[in-house]
């Protein structure tokens, strides 16, 4: 078949030069006539060739209505070459998986063959079913076959058959440098060859199809580009724009940059073209004239955008920024710029915000300036910010605190705590240790918040030194201590005035009273006797005043002199001392003395210790149970950092319940016992409280009596 | 003048011998009574209360009483006087008299409602006449 094919179409052209004029025009006309008849007729025939395909050519190229000019060229040829039929095929669209097809467009009939317009079959087919003509048509070659030469197997024959073909011519037409379909010449009369003429003349034809569907197909290309530029343009919010920098104008902008900064019609046709000068800030203008001059004289730049910023000042007076993004456009022969295009942007919000920021940026800035404490933001442990409060507090220069783990600014025992906090999100202040550049230590008040941060979640802490604070809460406690020491000596001092209120009251009046009354006696007296006896009783009288008013002396005098010399005094050898003053009663009564100084030494004074160890031994052995043999105990130790003494006896005791507030008064006793004088205890209490300690009594009657001294109760060392 | 039984009888209760005997020779001397019972605290003139509670003619009519003395004082002594007193055969006034001019012993002594007064020492024989009177 490949042979059969390609030998019609080299057999066309070469018959047809060497006699096309006599065979193939003879075979068509009259084979008897004349040979200067044939060859008018020849002429004739050449001539309406040439006047149908100028006239199809020109219904082509002037005529708006492309399908009339189709059919008005499809029948003019037709008719001029006499065949059957005329048609257009176009290929179908490729669809990927499946085989190239093509579709009728436009038929002329000649009315011997029938018409195939409506033929469905000839919609869609596919070129597979017209095989032998797919390769010449695709690789741009006419396609010509007497039907009857055709292979008898072959779907093309049989379709042709069909509809009584004989003779078939097709040419491709090829737009745009691809394949886009064929233009096709049936003959269904006789087994036509074609002339020379005839096929050039259709050649041409199908050339001109093809120019002027690629120059349809190029217009429709520019105005879908056309019209997608347009849209674009107009629905872009930016300014788009061509400037001509000769006429200082825009010969294109999507929209009017006046019109957008709230200027009416009549103000725009007041400002003119030269708006640029009108709208552009002063100082913009200046800076943007010299960038732009100095970017046009360079010719290096066509790709180069160009970016500036300048404000424009809208209607209502106020100044708009505007980024411009502008490239070369156009050149002029010289090679400098004549057209520039570009894009202006309102960036005025952008702009705002960014000075807002800036602005919040710079307050924030300055407040942790002011602030004094310090302030750090950091990104799980690692400072990413802080203040000059922190450099200050903590002796790290900024450069240093970036990038430092904010841990390294607490001592390690605070550490624990800090972490524990960051990990909880803890929001409220807390104490913690801070250590400092240099190592030392002092005391932080601490107050993180975690905060969104680009997406992340930072912390702001604060670092508030609070050393001053701690000292003053510490001098605040001492003083508090100090007051309520100062209230009880207070107390105790008041409570001692009013026993020397008490004393004064009865001890003294009482025998002055006495003095008076025997006075009045003494001078009523008759008798020498009764004289002399009132005269005695006025000395005894007398004589208990001044035992009184000495022991008050006594007892103001230690009161006074809180300062007495102390000494270091073993209990043991001053309880010696005591033990030889009152040998004879400790004989009398066999009393059994037990010691047991754990703690052996005390500094004191030494008549106080003496005195107070006599009185408390002397009033033991005076108490004692008449049942039962003296023991007393003296035992010391140590009780909150304070000296104790116990002086423990197996006496007749003091119902405490009864004489409780009276045992260490003045000239109290309890017992209704011959030698009880009521001064020991009073003196002892008053010496031990003068120096800040402590005396009490446990006590239960008939059992026993425990004295207990803290020597320091009240001290203030 | 009254018939010697009828006088009254009067108790001291004060630690100060001196005291006892110059109101004892005031009240005698002021021929007042001649029956005063005399007691050097007030464990003692309870003891003795106690003993004679139903002898009314050995219970005292009125009974001076110090405040400050050792063992069992004024105070006490008064606090230990109301247990008894309902059983007693007599209805004994007491003064308390003391030389103590501090309110606080004068304000305690007027609240406590057992206290018929209280008098200040010296005690004159003046006022010794009207405490007689009273009773």
């Amino acid at each position: 078949m490949p042979k059969k094919k390609s030998h019609p179409v080299k057999s066309i052209k070469k018959p047809i030069q060497k006699k096309a004029a006599k065979k193939n025009l003879s075979a068509k006309t009259k084979p008897e006539a004349l040979p200067i008849d044939s060859l008018l007729g020849e002429l004739r025939l050449r001539d309406l060739l040439f006047s149908s395909l100028s006239k199809a050519t020109r219904e082509l190229l002037l005529n708006p209505d492309w399908n009339k000019a189709i059919g008005i060229g499809l029948q003019m040829l037709g008719e001029a070459t006499q065949v059957d039929r005329v048609y257009l095929f176009e290929n179908d669209p490729i669809k990927p998986g499946t085989d190239l097809s093509c579709s009728q467009r436009y038929e002329w009939n000649s009315g011997v063959a029938e018409p195939q317009i409506d033929n469905p079959e000839l919609q869609n087919l596919p070129y597979t079913l017209i095989a032998e003509c797919y390769q010449p048509l695709k690789d741009n070659r006419p396609f010509f076959r007497i039907v009857r030469e055709m292979n008898k197997y072959s779907s093309f024959r049989k379709i042709l058959e069909d509809e009584d073909i004989k003779s078939i011519i097709l040419f491709p037409i090829f737009v745009q440098e691809g394949f886009w379909g064929f233009i096709g010449f049936d003959e269904c009369k006789y087994e036509r060859q074609w002339s020379e003429i005839e096929f050039s003349v259709l050649r041409s034809y199908s050339a001109t199809i093809a120019g002027v569907l690629g120059r349809k197909l190029s217009e429709q290309e520019v105005s879908e580009k056309n019209k997608f530029i347009e849209s674009f343009a107009a629905t872009s919010p930016d300014i788009i724009y061509v400037y001509d920098i000769d006429t200082d104008t825009n010969v294109f902008e999507n929209r009017h940059i006046a019109k957008i900064l709230g200027y009416s019609p009549e103000q725009i046709k007041t400002i003119g073209s030269n708006y640029w000068n009108f709208l552009m800030h002063p100082d913009d203008k200046k800076k943007y004239d010299d960038l732009l001059n100095d970017w046009h004289r360079r010719t290096d730049n066509d790709s180069e955008i160009l970016e500036s910023e300048y404000r424009l000042k809208n209607s209502q007076g106020e100044w708009r920024w505007y980024l411009a993004r502008d490239t070369v456009y156009k050149r002029k022969e010289d090679g400098t710029i004549a057209q520039v295009i570009g894009t202006a942007q309102d960036i005025t919000e952008q702009k705002l915000a960014i000075q807002a920021l800036q602005e919040s940026e710079q307050r924030f800035r300055m407040l942790q300036r002011a602030s004094f404490g310090g302030i750090s933001l950091h990104d799980r442990g690692v400072i990413i910010d802080c203040n000059q409060g922190l450099c200050d507090i903590t002796g790290y220069s900024f450069e240093e605190l970036i990038g430092m783990n904010g841990l390294k600014l607490f001592a390690p025992e605070s550490q624990a705590v800090v972490i524990e906090h960051i990990r909880s999100r803890y929001d409220k202040p807390y104490d913690a240790e801070g250590i400092r550049k240099d190592g030392s230590r002092y005391f932080l008040e601490i107050h993180g918040k975690n905060i969104p941060y680009h997406g992340r979640e930072i912390r702001v802490t604060e670092f508030r030194d609070i050393t001053d604070r701690k000292r003053s809460e510490g001098r605040i406690r001492e003083q508090n201590a100090r007051l309520i020491a100062i209230t009880e000596d207070l107390k105790r001092k008041n409570d001692q005035l009013e026993e020397f209120a008490q004393i004064v009251s009865h001890n003294l009046r009482a025998p002055i009273g006495n003095i008076l009354s025997l006075i009045t006696f003494y001078e009523d007296a008759t008798t020498e006797d009764e004289r002399k006896e009132y005269f005695n009783l006025l000395k005894e009288s007398g004589q208990t005043v001044h035992n009184t008013f000495n022991e008050l002396v006594e007892v103001l005098k230690i009161r006074q002199n809180p300062n007495i010399e102390r000494h270091q005094l073993s209990f043991a050898s001053t309880l010696e001392k005591v033990k030889k003053m009152l040998a004879a009663r400790i004989n009398e009564t066999q009393a059994v003395i037990k010691e047991e100084f754990g703690t052996p030494y005390i500094l004191y004074p030494n008549i106080y210790l003496e005195s107070i160890l006599l009185n408390l031994l002397s009033n033991s052995l005076k108490y004692k149970h008449k049942d039962r043999i003296p023991t007393i105990r003296f035992r010391t130790f140590q009780e909150n950092g304070h000296t104790i003494l116990e002086v423990i006896d197996n006496g007749l005791g003091i119902n405490l319940e009864k004489y409780g507030h009276q045992v260490f008064k003045l000239k109290k006793t309890f017992h209704e016992h011959p030698e009880s004088r009521g001064i020991g205890l009073f003196i002892t209490k008053n010496q031990i409280e003068a120096l800040g300690g402590e005396i009490k009594v446990r006590s239960k009657e008939f059992e026993g009596a425990t004295f207990v001294i803290n020597f320091s109760k009240y001290a203030q060392t | 003048m009254r018939k010697p039984d009828q006088r009254p009888v009067i108790a001291l209760v004060d630690d100060d011998s001196i005291f006892q005997l110059i109101a004892t020779r005031t009240i005698k001397g002021a021929n007042l009574t001649e029956r005063i019972l005399q007691f050097p605290n007030g464990a003692d003139a309870l003891k003795y209360l106690e003993i004679n509670f139903d002898q009314p003619d050995r219970l005292p009519d009125i009974l001076l009483l110090d405040i400050n003395m050792p063992y069992v004082d004024g105070w006490m002594f008064l606090e230990d006087f109301e247990k008894i007193k309902s059983k007693l055969g007599k209805e004994i006034a007491i003064y308390m008299v003391s030389s103590s001019i501090d309110p606080e012993d004068i304000n305690r002594a007027k609240r406590n409602k057992l206290v018929s007064d209280y008098i200040v020492k010296p005690v004159s024989k003046e006022t010794f006449a009207r405490l007689v009177k009273a009773a």
